[in-house]
């Protein structure tokens, strides 16, 4: 059958007389291209690929090497912990240890092996070549590598970050922690936060651009509904954690008092800013690995899941629910009950969309005929761990009962119950089940089993203890005890286990080692799994062509499909442009709508990620020279990317193979570059949100003096001319792109310029108006979020112009017409959101002391 | 009992802009989170401005628009649902849409209603 749009119900495309470019071949000449357009560079320049087959496992096999060594840690502390007095570590290492345990597993490994998995598998379960960025995630993971082993290598320097992974002021602020340590982890990490949040641009657009065609929402595989919520939370939850990192930042190096009581600022507004991304965190981490468990069960159970719909609308209110979850890590924080009581019902409601999928699983393993190989053992674990870690969740979402427990091992025991078994045991299950598709090798059954157990064993006996011994009364983050407090028996349980888990985890270090040379060979779909994944070829470009997908459980039901795909009758069997390219389809039909040309290997990335990294450790180093060095390197780096985008390409359409033609460019909000700048203005939008909380949140911690003494209360004349100038910046801009159609490029050059005076213009006011009413940022919490919230605007403003004259400047060498003209509309887009909300935030700033005074 | 008539489905294309027709399923959960901030925005700020110390009357009152705004939410939830219902109940190929809006809207309006357990039952700025 040949795939026309008709299939969709739309009009066929107007191929009419138009000339149809690039002509395809399904043949070995086909292939060769292909293969040459796909192929890894060579040696030291491994470094250079972008490809997400090799970027995906580049960045699991860093996030395991931070498990183990966050593992290590572990098993240190727990060593510590064996007996009552023991010397083995003191305090101060004790602190950086549980630390960097902490901050190292949630940030440094749970996180990015998440989305590592996603990098990894997403585009052959999407049936693609590659998610639409790929420098984007090259940037990702060397952004997170470099600057997570920077992180980590601050231990062996004694500069290791000590104030727990939670990081709360004022023990982090510069009174009491004077030392870099803090600013260790507030620049490390955020870089690391920044990484994510561009995973979660490549993972969203990529779910919802380039699938396979006919692939809708509803034949999606589950693990990318699953991954598609999971992007959007850390793109929403991540910026506040960004925006408290900030903050403190700002505290600790200039001094402006957000977390600091005596100068009008509160040690809670941290707290609320890192549970707001904290709390979905969990899910962030958990998400993934139910939506790789759901894509293992059928495999399995031999039979369909049960419940996809279910599954599928369970993880979307997972992924809303847990932002209403926050403060049930600030129970004991003295709020008001009827606030504590909000969260607690929320906490329970969040029960029902988790016992749907505990309950579709079950009944999943129920329909079919379960084969019990090494994954299932693991989910199998995954389920009653979890089970039982939910089941504490739910204690600890009363009020009364988390009083008493809060700060101590119970609390210890239930988040690791939820994380081990929520997280770590189906990422095992998802090792042993995908690593035949990366290596062509099966891990060993025997080890395998044998990890499982020591793995299972080892966990439960090393933490139900520690129930007891949180409800027994021992506190959390306490380097040693006295031996007549009833403790000691129970730590010795829980050490010595520790050490089964670890052997268990070595095991499959072991495992993954020797399957290389006698692992037996995997060959086509070992699992006999229905998903797309096992077609694609242990190859850069994966599949040989692009399938058209008719069922959710395509190897399962769509006959021929795995000849079809390799004679190349589908998509794309060649390489027209003599480029990597993938197809671009409807976010919501999957119909397919362009060719888009991929970035090869290329240098941008690696540098730019290197630079960034070694300027923001040599800044927390004190080392501003090399600092300025490197940030100027990534700054070129970073121009000459945004420079290479947004390239010439012909306006005819091009053989897409099948009979269909297909355009190679796109200027307006079906291209992927709209949709990548609409989730990056999300995540802004939820920074310049995060700050506006912090100003509104600091007028409640002191009501009466805002703004303080002695500052008068600001006027609405300069806010409306500021207002006035940005509308008609972004009014000049969208003139701008209207006279750009019309080929008036003079006309078009002036709006640009305006528009630049005219964002400059009312930074300039801005400043002027803030130094007139003597609001200064050192000397009370107020002038200090005034002072960040209108500086986050005028860096928006700056942007804005900047971006004016780039566009001013690819319009003057001719790159910039009326059919190319992207980056004039992705930079519109910035203006769109720029220009409302500098208009909303004076409002806020100017009217509101107005109505509280 | 896994479905086999739902893998047949393909989403018609629609007038309705393609940003609104894929956050659409999840209507439930923005009126959620709008209810969720509410109430608790406005709790946190009366408490600032002395709703604890103020009459019986005046805490009376402030916990029955509480009430209301909550059965409110309920209310703008379930007609939601009620009315996609209506629209895809003869689409077989709106079936996965149909069915995700409204489990959505389900369980988005259980923890719209869960909310009245607190206010019903905690004395407000205690």
């Amino acid at each position: 059958m040949t795939l026309t749009r008709d299939a969709y119900g739309k009009e066929t495309l107007p191929l009419g007389s138009a000339r149809v470019l690039h002509p395809q071949s399904s043949g070995p000449d086909g292939l060769e291209r292909l293969a040459v357009a796909w192929a890894l560079p060579r040696r030291f320049a491994f470094v250079t690929e972008v490809n997400n087959t090799h970027i995906g496992v580049l960045y699991i096999a860093t996030g395991f090497l931070f498990f183990l060594g966050a593992g290590v840690l572990a098993l240190l502390m727990r060593i510590q912990l064996a007996y009552p007095g023991l010397a083995f570590l003191d305090a101060d290492t004790y602190n950086q240890f549980f630390t960097m345990h902490g901050t190292v597993m949630m940030f440094l490994f749970a996180v990015p092996i998440v989305e590592a998995f996603a990098v990894l598998l997403l585009p052959s379960l999407l049936g693609t070549r590659d998610m639409p960025f790929p420098r984007l995630s090259a940037l990702g993971y060397w952004a997170y590598a470099i600057g997570g082993t920077l992180v980590f290598s601050s231990l062996f320097f004694g500069i290791a970050p000590d104030g727990g992974w939670f990081m709360y002021p004022p023990l982090t602020g510069p009174k009491f922690s004077p030392g870099i340590n803090t600013d260790v982890w507030v620049l490390g990490l955020g870089f690391v936060e920044i990484s994510a949040v561009a995973a979660a641009v490549e993972l969203i657009v990529g779910i919802l651009k380039t699938r396979a065609p006919g692939m809708t929402l509803g034949r999606m595989p589950i693990f990318a509904w699953y991954m598609l919520v999971t992007a959007g939370m850390i793109m929403i939850g991540m910026p506040a954690v960004i925006a408290a990192d900030i903050l403190l930042e700002l505290e600790r190096a200039f001094g402006m008092p957000f977390y600091d009581a005596t100068k009008g600022g509160d040690p809670l507004l941290w707290q609320h800013l890192f549970w707001l991304f904290g709390h979905p965190e969990v899910y962030i981490i958990f998400l993934p690995a139910a939506g790789m468990v759901s894509m293992m069960l059928p495999s399995f159970a031999r039979a369909k899941l049960v419940g996809y719909n279910w599954l599928a609308l369970a993880a979307i209110s997972v992924g809303f629910l847990s932002f209403g979850l926050w403060v049930h890590h600030m129970f004991t924080t003295g709020l008001p009950l009827l606030s504590l009581a909000f969260f607690s019902a929320a906490s329970s409601a969040i029960a029902i969309p988790m016992g749907i999928q505990v309950f579709a699983w079950i009944a999943t393993l129920w329909d079919g005929k379960p084969v019990l190989r090494v994954p299932l053992l693991f989910i199998l674990g995954f389920l009653f761990i979890f089970t039982i870690g939910g089941l504490t969740g739910v204690m600890v979402a009363s009020v009364p009962y988390d009083w008493q427990v809060h700060d101590t091992y119970f609390v210890v025991a239930h988040f690791h119950y939820v994380l081990i078994g929520g997280m770590v045991f189906p990422l095992f299950a998802a090792f042993y089940y995908w690593t035949p598709l990366i290596t062509g090798r099966m891990l060993s059954e025997r080890l395998g089993r044998w990890a499982f157990w020591l793995m299972f064993v080892g966990f439960n006996a090393a933490f139900l203890p520690m129930h007891i011994t949180g409800l027994r009364g021992m506190p959390r983050r306490i380097y040693t005890y006295s031996g007549e407090l009833g403790w000691n028996w129970l730590n010795v349980i829980s050490s010595a286990f520790s050490f089964v888990f670890a052997a268990g985890v070595l095991i499959f270090v072991v495992d993954i080692i020797r399957h290389r040379r006698v692992g037996r060979k995997a060959g086509y779909n070992p699992w006999q799994a229905p998903s797309l994944e096992w077609l694609s070829n242990q190859v850069g470009h994966g599949f040989r062509s692009i399938m058209p997908i008719r069922s959710r459980y395509p190897v399962w039901e769509q006959p021929g499909l795995k000849e079809d795909e390799v004679a190349g009758r589908g998509f794309l069997p060649d390489a027209p442009t003599r480029e990597r390219e993938a197809l671009v389809t409807g976010p919501i039909t999957g119909e397919p709508e362009q060719i888009i040309r991929l970035p090869g290997p290329g240098w941008t990335a690696f540098l730019a990620a290197t630079a960034t990294a070694a300027g923001l450790a040599a800044g927390t180093l004190g080392l501003t020279t090399i600092a300025m060095i490197a940030g100027a390197v990534a700054a070129v780096a970073y121009l000459y990317w945004l420079w290479s985008t947004d390239r010439a390409l012909p306006r005819q359409l091009a053989d897409a193979g099948r009979g269909v033609a297909l355009p190679l460019y796109s200027n307006d909000s079906q291209s992927v570059g709209w949709w990548g700048m609409v989730v990056l203005l999300i995540s802004d939008a939820a920074v310049v949100a995060s700050f506006a909380f912090a100003y509104l949140f600091l007028w409640t911690a002191r009501p009466a003096i805002w703004p303080p003494a002695g500052l008068q209360l600001p006027g609405f004349l300069e806010p409306a001319l500021i207002s006035a100038a940005v509308a008609v910046a972004w009014v000049l801009f969208e003139v701008a792109d209207r006279l750009n159609q019309r080929d008036r490029r003079l006309a078009t050059s002036f709006c640009f310029i305006v528009s630049v005076v005219l964002a400059g213009g009312a930074i300039v006011i801005g400043w002027s108006w803030l130094h007139g009413l003597g609001i200064e940022a050192t000397r009370h919490s107020y002038g200090a979020a005034v002072w960040t919230l209108l500086g986050t605007m005028a860096l928006h403003l700056a942007i804005g112009a900047g971006m004016a004259l780039w566009c001013l400047l690819r319009l003057g060498l001719g790159m910039i017409d009326s059919w190319r003209c992207l980056t004039l509309r992705i930079c519109l887009l910035w203006w769109r959101f720029t220009a409302p909300v500098t208009a909303l935030v004076l409002l806020m700033i100017a009217g509101f002391p107005h109505v509280v005074s | 009992m896994s479905s086999l008539e739902l893998d047949n489905e393909i989403e018609p294309r629609s007038e309705m802009g393609t940003l609104h027709r894929l956050l659409d399923p999840a209507f439930g959960f923005f009126v959620w989170a709008a209810h969720f901030l509410v109430v608790y925005i406005m709790t946190a700020v009366a408490c600032v401005l002395g709703l604890g110390a103020a009459g019986e009357g005046v805490r009376t009152t402030f916990l029955t628009v509480l009430l209301a705004l909550t059965v409110a939410a309920a209310a703008i939830v379930l007609l939601h649902a009620v009315w996609r219902y209506r629209q895809h109940r003869d689409l077989p190929e709106q079936r996965f849409r149909m069915v995700v809006t409204i489990g959505n809207d389900g369980i988005a309006t259980v923890g719209i209603v869960w909310q009245l357990f607190p206010i019903l039952l905690v004395p407000v700025c205690a």
